[in-house]
């Protein structure tokens, strides 16, 4: 008797391990589906599915866009991998144009000079930028400064050279530069320096994010930098009079503009379109607005 | 075939390889970098490139300044340390002290760089004045950077040194001190000096985490202060590489730096091989 109870005990025990074992398996099974479904459907809407990979390096202005673009162009496209790296405008032109990278930025345009060395390069532009002038947020000029390009100019000259000139507190301008050619640094002499030279005693940076760093930590600093780096550890100087926001670049109020760009060497391939296309259309140009530039599409 | 030709020949192609290595980078840096070593280059007192000036002699003051303070201020801490591991360390306390100071070897340059970046610079701004970026910051960085090293490889060849050596001076009456001083240190100089050269090679051939603290003016000039900001040979290289055009002039001058680079670390080498060795046939 107790030997059959035990046997009625081992079955209930064993169907209903059985049973937990079949409803854990058949998740799984139902998930492949789904996605085998998914991808059929794409496969009949003739969607080729992108496979492979992109490198792509250059400007630091453009850089967080890219960056940003990949990711989200990666989450739609799960066999393809895009790699962003640094570098700066120059490096951007070399490396596409030899073809070290794929897809090169930058964020001034193609000088003669480059056009020269790689003829064979093809230039899309991907978003509108400007570069402010940023002052700490405890300066006590915050929020009043309010410059002509003429002051600006002579600020990183070195002609103007302690903020109780610009009515602030009696302390020397503690000037930072871009490195040389970096794109940013060539639109800012381009609208603001003119033939003027940088101060010699201007500290180098070599990046955006290294000059608003700079900015952030010492009450005296100023610097340039892309609109795409102000944030509320910086505080942007007016221009003339004006905001330095994205709507009066818009308007043509706000005296500096470029355009960012980026390349690859020849006609771009099946992969690097799709990625220029998804940068260009709305996606990329949602990104592009909410990093602080400005969409063109 | 006799046995070990085949050992010996691998072992041999092993061996020339890192030669071989060494004379192409001494190739390449001087094919590229001739064109632009001139007394104008190295005299020079402007670094412009868009100008097209490159004069390098504020660089290689600077580059001096930051390296002869550091490797003076590792010394000063340095030694010390080693002798006092050395010689009057009870063992648990060496086990600790030389365990953290190994550990120091293992940061990565641009982590040191960048504690100084975010905490040395404020506070030499807010306490002692100037931007903060400064040689006094690249001094302390750096004698920190080298101070591992030297402190290991001069404890090792004062330990080196024979315990008869030292048994025979204590015999004889000496103080554990003046047995340190006259009869230990001596016997462990040429070691000692070796630490230093390499300390000195390791501070000028140091890239990023100087390149953050030194504060890289857009013309350097020659330092008159320890609160002057300078460049380094290296920063300038690693800051305005990437940016020059391909063939240029710019570049040529940014591998002459490399050269110029070179020849100091190797000259400096071949000074303190020849100090080391005629101290010791003396």
């Amino acid at each position: 008797m107790s030997n059959q109870n035990q046997l009625i005990t081992y079955a209930v025990v064993a169907l209903v391990i059985g049973a937990a074992v079949g409803y854990l398996a058949a998740g799984p099974i139902t998930y492949n589906k789904q996605i085998q479904d998914l991808q059929n459907q794409l496969a009949a809407e003739g969607e080729a599915e992108l496979i492979g990979s992109l490198s792509i390096a250059g400007s630091t202005t453009v850089l967080p866009i890219a960056q940003e673009c990949a990711n989200l162009f990666m989450g739609q496209n799960l066999r393809v991998d895009v790699s962003v790296a640094g570098g700066g405008s120059g490096a951007g032109v070399k490396s596409a144009g030899s073809g070290e990278v794929d897809i090169g930025e930058a964020s001034r345009n193609i000088k003669a000079s480059e056009l020269l060395s790689y003829p064979d390069l093809v230039a899309f532009s991907v978003a509108k930028d400007s570069v402010a002038v940023v002052i700490n947020p405890d300066n006590p000029l915050t929020g009043s400064l309010d410059l002509t390009l003429e002051q600006v100019s002579d600020i990183f000259s070195g002609e103007i050279t302690n903020w109780s000139e610009l009515g602030g507190p009696d302390h020397d301008i503690e000037v930072y530069t871009r490195e040389e050619g970096s794109g940013t640094r060539e639109v800012f002499v381009d609208y603001a320096m003119g033939s003027k030279e940088f101060a010699a005693n201007a500290g180098v940076k070599p990046s955006n994010g290294e000059m608003r760093a700079a900015v952030a930590s010492n009450q005296y600093a100023v610097a340039y930098v892309s609109f795409g780096y102000i944030d509320e550890t910086v505080s942007a100087a007016k221009i003339n009079g004006v905001e330095a926001v994205v709507e009066n670049v818009n308007n043509g109020q706000y005296p500096i503009t470029r355009i960012l760009w980026m390349f690859t060497k020849g006609m771009p391939d099946e992969l690097e379109a799709a990625f220029i296309e998804y940068v260009q259309g709305p996606e990329g140009q949602a990104v592009v607005e909410d990093l602080g530039y400005i969409p063109i599409y | 075939m006799r046995t070990g030709d085949m050992e010996s020949k691998v072992l041999f192609l092993c061996a020339s390889l890192s030669a071989v290595i060494v004379f192409l980078i001494t190739a390449f840096l001087l094919r590229e970098g001739i064109k632009v070593l001139t007394p104008d280059f190295l005299f020079g007192m402007t670094w412009s490139p868009h100008r097209e000036l490159f004069g390098i002699f504020p660089t290689i003051v600077g580059t001096l300044c930051v390296v002869t303070g550091a490797v003076i201020i590792a010394t000063a801490i340095g030694i010390p340390s080693a002798i006092f591991l050395s010689e009057f360390s009870p063992f648990w306390v060496r086990n600790i002290i030389k365990s953290s100071v190994e550990v120091i070897v293992g940061i990565p340059s641009v982590v040191i760089g960048f504690f100084g970046l975010t905490v040395l610079v404020p506070f030499i701004r807010d306490h002692i004045g100037g931007r903060g970026e400064s040689i006094l910051a690249g001094w302390i960085v750096l004698a920190f950077m080298i101070l591992p090293n030297l402190i290991t490889i001069a404890e090792d060849s004062l330990r080196a040194v024979p315990r008869s050596y030292r048994e025979a001076s204590l015999a004889l009456g000496a103080t554990k001190w003046q047995t340190v001083r006259n009869v230990v240190l001596p016997s462990a100089s040429s070691g000692i000096r070796a630490a230093l050269v390499l300390g000195v090679g390791r501070a000028m051939g140091e890239t990023m985490a100087v390149l953050m603290v030194v504060g890289n003016p857009e013309t350097p000039w020659i330092p008159t202060g320890i609160l002057d900001r300078v460049r380094m040979l290296t920063s300038t290289i690693a800051i305005e590489f990437s940016y020059a055009e391909w063939g240029s002039t710019h570049q040529h001058a940014l591998f002459a730096i490399g050269v110029v680079l070179f020849f100091m670390v190797t000259a400096l080498n071949l000074i303190a091989t020849f100090v080391i060795r005629r101290k010791n046939i003396q």
